[in-house]
């Protein structure tokens, strides 16, 4: 990892270039599906990354995702809503790989009360002053996404981290607008309760 | 605005994604309320806390010639059929299958329902043959008037003979 902080929101591509490179690549431009992924690999790879908690699979993962969005483009028939689409097929691509890991990889600890998936975290309760003495403190954060329950994980992420508006975390998960505004919401005053000791150091 | 429903409202003013008139609202509630402005400000500087500790990772070097190598095989070379693939030819492909899969389903049946009438047909001659005698009842009948063994003639010999031309053409009449 590097020190580069998410500020994903800032490195946008303007829309009417992501289109015609969006076309050009429906009609099998491979270089400007190149300009697709360089725009876009880093905002997969991270969103991936805190869905699974693992390097590995995260490239794993965003490769997969990015051959299947070259495979598939002639299908997505509003190029506007490339983003969105692209996110959504990152998403499937982490949930398919929950599907595929047999029960005994997932321990009876790593599931919520609704039986969700629920990345197994190191506790996070150390000491504040330690933490932020050892510059531990990313780490920290790390666990607390991990830690929240995969249904509040994904939009935090998504609006938190990646900044994506609330309409388009709405096409990427399937639910409803005002329930993901719930969710966002529910997921900040989780984060903040699990991060609140830190705040005060 | 009471304090309750601005605190639904907390996160999506902070994210912006309230209509103008609605986060009007919000803010003169928090110009008047402690607690809510207290509120908000925990949220945001929480926020900007996970915001400062979340370091991306970077795409390693020559993971897009990874995607390349993929991407670059099957397009290349398209299949003859590969237009039979995007968008609306294939719903209209699946739709042909089903309705051909249901039609031969149908055939099938239809098939089987026959060949079960005419298997059933062929035990019952089977059985017919192997359970009556080989002579039809009939001739048993009329072997009794002809053959004289019960000793009465046939009552309907000379009917028979008769009966044999055409009633109905004039040259017989």
């Amino acid at each position: 990892m590097t020190n580069k902080h998410s500020s994903s929101a800032g490195d946008r591509m303007d829309p009417a270039t992501l289109a015609k490179l969006i076309q050009g690549a429906k009609g099998g431009n491979v270089d400007a599906f190149q300009e697709i992924y360089e725009a876009f690999a880093r905002r997969i790879l991270n969103f991936v990354f805190r869905m699974v908690n693992s390097q590995e699979e995260a490239e794993d993962l965003t490769q997969e995702t990015f051959v299947a969005v070259y495979q598939k483009l002639g299908s997505l028939k509003d190029n506007g809503k490339f983003e969105p689409w692209l996110f959504r097929i990152a998403r499937n691509f982490v949930y398919q790989r929950y599907r595929e890991r047999t029960p005994s990889m997932v321990s009876v600890d790593a599931l919520d009360e609704d039986g969700r998936m629920v990345t197994q975290v190191a506790d996070v309760r150390k000491n504040p002053d330690e933490a932020f003495q050892s510059g531990e403190l990313d780490d920290v954060v790390s666990e607390v996404i991990a830690g929240l329950p995969e249904k509040y994980r994904e939009v935090f992420v998504l609006s938190a981290l990646q900044g994506l508006s609330y309409q388009q975390i709405a096409d990427i998960v399937g639910h409803s607008l005002p329930s993901v505004k719930t969710d966002i919401h529910r997921a900040r005053l989780e984060v903040r309760e699990r991060v609140k000791n830190y705040l005060k150091v | 605005m009471d304090c309750a429903r601005c605190a639904e409202d907390l996160t999506a003013y902070l994210d912006g994604e309230l209509s103008a008139a609605r986060a009007e609202q919000v803010q003169s509630h928090l110009a008047a309320c402690a607690s809510c402005a207290d509120e908000v400000r925990s949220l945001r500087e929480a926020a900007a806390f996970v915001a400062s500790h979340t370091p991306d990772l970077e795409v390693r070097p020559g993971a897009w010639n990874l995607v390349r190598a993929r991407i670059a095989a099957p397009s290349s070379s398209p299949s003859f059929f590969s237009f039979l693939a995007p968008g609306r030819w294939r719903w209209a492909m699946a739709t042909l299958a089903i309705a051909a899969a249901i039609a031969l389903g149908f055939m099938q049946y239809h098939q089987l329902q026959r060949r079960n009438l005419d298997d059933y047909i062929s035990q019952y001659m089977r059985y017919r043959q192997a359970h009556e005698p080989a002579q039809p009842v009939f001739s048993d009948f009329r072997a009794r008037f002809t053959n004289g063994s019960s000793g009465a003639a046939n009552p309907f010999a000379k009917l028979k003979a008769t009966a044999m031309g055409n009633p109905f053409r004039m040259e017989d009449q």
